[in-house]
């Protein structure tokens, strides 16, 4: 980033041309904007930009409607508040009223780019967010390496069997000769909370239930389970990844995050890590950004200038100010240009702030809970998987388990995650549950 | 969100909780940072 800046300076220094000054300048900022994009999108801690000092139109009424997770009672949020709020800010916001991972955010707009993690550092004016603007914040998936699901010989993975037999394990609720198996509670169970539908009628149960015996019991066995998923795996793995997801267990065999709670390991916590923070509180830097703008007055230098933080000794200076006098002596002191009007630009929001009398707020609305009761015969504690087991596997496969699902989380309703990507395995795919709204 | 929408809003939910999203552009901790560094006289 330093290294960019000094040999933009040695180029604009050394340079004649001056389209070219300007075009490797522009090329030089956009890599740079493009950069500090990408470094935040684990978060950003909050920092605003220097732009930001403008505080823009202040926009009443922005409601997001929920839909992050089943056991969050609030369905939406109303946003008030200035096109200078960020979207790092936004999906932090949203991230606490729902205790949920802000790195799993998207917010969605109709018509619109998805707003995802490449605009965490952008602010909500800038994506043109308006007043009453109605969006949804989703929740979105991270991409990852599909495990096999079978080795060459078309056997199960050991770790894909154990999940397959966990499964069995916690669905079957009956005995017959001494063997579990699954009857017709615990299999309509497993079937609900695999495809997550709460509309399989009886038929169609049955029907898919023949898929696995072949029509040879009223129950199914462990053998007639695991022979079905096992050529499933063979035939149909992408919707057995997504059974497995039904399951929060990722393509990699591994567990979606568990809890995505709103305290997510994975989010940036360093300021040192973020460079538009560096860049700002470095003074030598912010200096030497300064400096590049007086002696070649590039354009795109100030628009370098406005997406790094606002440096704090210029800020601070500007706040610590008496009165009337040592403002003007402050203002009268900068020689340059550039700098006045960065010192303005503060001033005018300590001005604006002083005297605003709107108050940026978020109003969430809350729901009771669906309620639901699984069968009683069920057991609704989740599935537990011998890891031990798994790990002491010889073969040199994926540890994959499955995970606790959510409190809360119900028999025959929505589930954690996109229904849309969960279809049954079988020719008898259930119809999708209508939408709530 | 409309009016009417936000009373539908309102007549639906049980519960209602206002959250402050006042946040200045830079901190106190990034005022203390500033004078620990002698940017800014304490």
């Amino acid at each position: 980033m330093v290294e960019a800046l000094a040999r933009l300076r040695h180029f604009l220094e050394t340079e004649k041309d001056l389209e070219a000054k300007s075009s490797l300048t522009k090329l030089t900022v956009d890599m740079l904007r493009n950069f500090f994009q990408h470094s935040e999108l684990n978060g950003n801690q909050g920092i605003r930009s220097y732009s930001a000092l403008e505080r823009g139109i202040f926009l009443n009424d922005v409601a997001i409607d929920l839909n992050l997770t089943s056991k969050s009672q609030a369905k939406t949020i109303v946003i008030h508040a200035y096109q200078s709020m960020s979207v790092w800010e936004l999906k932090k916001t949203i991230a606490k009223v729902c205790d949920f991972s802000p790195l799993q955010i998207s917010i969605n707009r109709t018509g619109k780019e998805l707003i995802g993690q490449h605009s965490n550092a952008s602010l909500i004016g800038d994506l043109g967010i308006m007043c009453m603007e109605k969006l949804s914040a989703i929740k979105v998936y991270t991409q990852t390496k599909n495990a096999p699901l079978v080795n060459s010989r078309n056997e199960y993975m050991p770790n894909v069997k154990r999940i397959i037999e966990t499964w069995f394990e916690h669905y079957s609720d009956t005995e017959v000769d001494g063997e579990r198996v699954m009857g017709d509670e615990g299999f309509n169970l497993f079937m609900r909370e695999t495809t997550a539908s709460s509309i399989l009628d009886n038929i169609k149960l049955k029907q898919s239930k023949n898929q696995f015996t072949e029509g040879q019991s009223e129950y199914v066995t462990r053998e007639q389970f695991l022979r079905f998923y096992q050529t499933k795996c063979i035939e149909k793995p992408d919707i057995v990844r997504s059974n497995f997801r039904a399951h929060q267990i990722g393509a990699d065999l591994k567990p979606l995050m568990t809890h995505p709670s709103a305290n997510d390991p994975k989010e940036n916590k360093d300021l040192s890590s973020l460079p538009r923070h560096t860049l700002a509180f470095d003074q030598e830097v912010f200096e030497g950004i300064f400096e590049l703008l007086e002696q070649h007055q590039m354009e795109d230098i100030f628009v370098l200038l406005h997406s790094i933080r606002v440096n704090p000794a210029t800020f601070f200076q500007i706040l610590t100010l008496k009165d009337r006098e040592s403002l003007a002596a402050h203002l009268a002191d900068d020689k340059s240009m550039y700098r006045k009007f960065y010192s303005l630009k503060i001033i005018a929001h300590l001005f604006h702030e002083h005297l605003s009398t709107q108050q940026e707020k978020a109003v969430v609305f809350y729901v009771d809970p669906k309620s639901s009761a699984a069968p009683a015969s069920v057991d609704k504690s989740p599935p537990k998987l011998d890891l031990q087991a798994v790990n002491d596997d010889p073969n040199n496969a994926p540890t994959g388990y499955i995970p606790p699902p959510p409190e809360g989380r119900e028999v025959t309703g929505t589930r954690v995650g996109n229904s849309d990507q969960a279809p049954f395995i079988g020719p008898l795919a259930p119809p999708r549950p209508p939408p709530n709204n | 969100m409309s009016d009417e929408q936000l009373k539908a809003l309102k007549d639906q939910c049980q519960k209602q909780e206002e959250i402050n999203l006042v946040k200045p552009i830079l901190s106190d901790a990034d005022l203390k940072w500033a004078i620990e560094k002698g940017l800014v006289e304490a």
